[in-house]
Formats: C-alpha cells, structure tokens, sequence
C-alpha cells in the first residue's frame, strides 16, 4: 500500500458532521456575555482600587501623627498587598489573550508560562500575600491594644495568627495540592509535545 | 458580530470544515469526541477571527487555531486519550460488521492505526494527509522545515507498518 492510496481515501471520506447553529449561537452568547462580565469585572475592580488607595492614603495623613511606627508599618503593608493584587491580576489577565492563530511552538511556550504563572501564584504569591496581611493585622492589633494588658494583646495575636495561618495550612494540604498536580501535569504535557516537535 | 464577518465566518467555514473534521476524526479516534473538537474550532475561529492580521495566509491562520484548539482540547481532556483496545474490539468489522463498504472499514483501519500515534504525530499526520506542504506544516507548528520533512517521513513508515502489521 502507498501512501498516496492512503491519502486519497482519507480525503474521500464523509464528512459526517455540519456545524451545529444552535449550539454556535450558545457559544457565541456565552462568549459575547463573558466578554462584557470581564469588562464589568475589570472596571469595578480598578474602581475599587483607586477607592482603597485614596482612603487608606485619607486615614494615613489623618491619623499618623496620634499613633507610632506600627500604624505606619500597617499601612505600608496594606499598600503593598494592594500593589501585589493588582500585579497578579493585571498579569493573570494579560494570559487570556489566548494567541490561539500562534504557532504551535509558540502557542504552547504561552501555555506553559501561564500555567507557570498559576503555579507561581499558588505557590509564593499567595504566601507573600499572607504574611503582608498577618503584618498589616499584627501592627493594628499593636496599636489598638496599647493600652490593654499584655494577655489580651498576645491573645488577640495568637488568635489571628492561628486562624490566617491555619485557613493558609488547610487550604494547601486540601485545595492547592490538587491544583498544584494538576497543573504540572497540564506542564509536562505541553513540554512534551513541545519538545518532540523541536525533535526530528 | 457585523454582517461581512458573519458572511467571512460563514465562507471560511463552508471552505474549510471538511478538512477541520477529518483533522479532528484524525486527532480523537471517539467519533463523539471529534465531532466536539470540531464544534470547538469553529467557536475559536469565530472568536480568533477578530485579531486576524492577515500576516499568515487564512488557511495557515485556520490549521494553527485548528491545530492549537486540538492540542488545549486534549490536555483538558485527557480522558479522550485512547489506550490500546483488547484485540477483540480492535477489529470489530471482523465479523461484527460485515456490512461495511470496503472503502469505510479501510478508513476505520486507517484511523485506528493513526490513534495508535504519538497526539503530535497525529497533528502532522493530520496535515499531511490534508496534502499541506512541509513548509506550511513547519508554519503551523513553528518548527523548521528540514525537521518538519524529516519527522513526516517517520511518520508516514510507522503508519504504513501499523497499517501491514494490523491487517
């Protein structure tokens, strides 16, 4: 048998489906209304920022005098949490733009910086994002017990540093786990197409 | 979506969706799965549609998002990976079909042997059999055009023999 008779045959065959119009108006509603939700979405949340920025900034230039270098470092820290949000989801966002009419080498290298990027998320950034909020929470404790006994004070650290880091804890061993094999398995799978296309 | 694209989609579509559906019946032997595949492209054809440049030729534009559609849609689902079946299923128009036309249980052969390819392989496969040339294949996946002509070649002596060894 030659090639060629293969060939031939492949292309003589049925084509046994039509594009399905019902479903393709669903898709494309689906679709058209996603693109509004995100659009939506990205406008609140930009809002909501400048809102946040503008009032920690309002009670930062109001208070800052009366209190010490915890409120200080508290607000820092809510600055930096802000910063830190709005850099995962600005690039978060960036990755879906999906250059689905790349190349294959070039659409799978995407693939695999976006899913290095999640695994990135769920690995450091959202460890990052912890210890800045316990910080940011510990420094106002600070300054709001001040004048309360010190077992009150440490109680009250104790308690939120058991309850951010626990729900962190629980949320690794239970949630994370799963994505974090998932997500390298979706890895290894487009370097191994990708590597064996480099191949010859 | 304004009118002449529409019409642009509906023309691209009635131009290409035999050989999206063959690509799609080579990819996912499960004729179910391959027809989701196909539904699939055309949707991010659609979509894709409004950041065509028109840098690459519209057919190479369609393989790639085909092609690139094909290799998210199997990783998503890796359940549509198909393993070896027991010899018994393999050959099932043997003695359970015998009504088949010729022309069908050789193409139910063909497409078994090429489900039994690398998912890669099975893109290229798909491409050449789609009579595409080596340098639009290396355009498609990106890859250079000695090595695209000399992976096709591969491929085509390992499908020619699985076609032999299964007869």
């Amino acid at each position: 048998m030659e090639f060629e008779d293969i060939q031939k045959s492949w292309q003589a065959q049925r084509v046994g489906v039509q594009p399905n119009p019902k479903l393709f108006e669903v898709q494309k509603n689906r679709w058209a209304r996603n693109q509004q939700k995100l659009l939506k979405s990205n406008i609140r949340m930009s809002l909501g920022f400048i809102t946040a920025m503008v009032a920690i900034g309002w009670v930062y230039f109001t208070f800052h005098e009366q209190y010490g270098m915890p409120f200080k470092v508290s607000i820092a820290c809510m600055y930096m949490l802000m910063l830190l949000f709005s850099v995962v989801s600005w690039r978060s966002y960036s990755f879906r733009k999906v250059g689905l009419d790349d190349s294959s080498q070039e659409y799978i290298q995407q693939q695999i910086k976006r899913l290095s990027w999640q695994k990135n998320v769920l690995e450091r950034y959202t460890f990052i994002y912890v210890v800045l909020l316990w910080m940011a929470l510990i420094m106002y404790i600070w300054e709001i017990t001040e004048t309360a006994s010190a077992t009150f004070r440490f109680t009250a650290f104790g308690i939120t540093t058991i309850y951010l880091f626990g729900i962190t804890l629980w949320n690794k061993v239970k949630k994370q786990k799963n994505q974090l094999e998932e997500l390298n398995l979706l890895i290894s799978g487009l370097e191994n197409i990708k590597d064996s296309l480099d191949k010859a | 979506m304004p009118d002449k694209q529409e019409k642009d989609f509906n023309q691209l579509v009635k131009d290409n969706h035999a050989s999206i559906y063959r690509i799609c019946r080579a990819y996912l032997y499960d004729i179910s799965h391959a027809n989701d595949l196909y539904q699939e492209i055309l949707y991010q054809i659609w979509i894709s549609m409004h950041n065509f440049s028109g840098k690459a030729k519209v057919s190479t534009w369609i393989y790639r998002v085909a092609v690139n559609t094909a290799i998210s849609y199997n990783l998503k689902n890796k359940k549509h990976d198909h393993p070896s079946l027991p010899e018994e299923v393999q050959f099932p128009y043997e003695d359970t079909m015998p009504q088949k036309i010729e022309q069908e249980i050789q193409l139910d052969h063909l497409r078994y042997c090429i489900s039994q390819l690398e998912s890669e392989n099975k893109l290229i496969i798909s491409l050449v059999l789609e009579n595409k040339s080596y340098k639009e294949i290396a355009e498609i996946t990106g890859t250079n055009v000695n090595q695209v002509g000399v992976k096709i070649n591969r491929i085509k002596a390992r499908l020619l023999k699985l076609m032999q060894i299964r007869r």
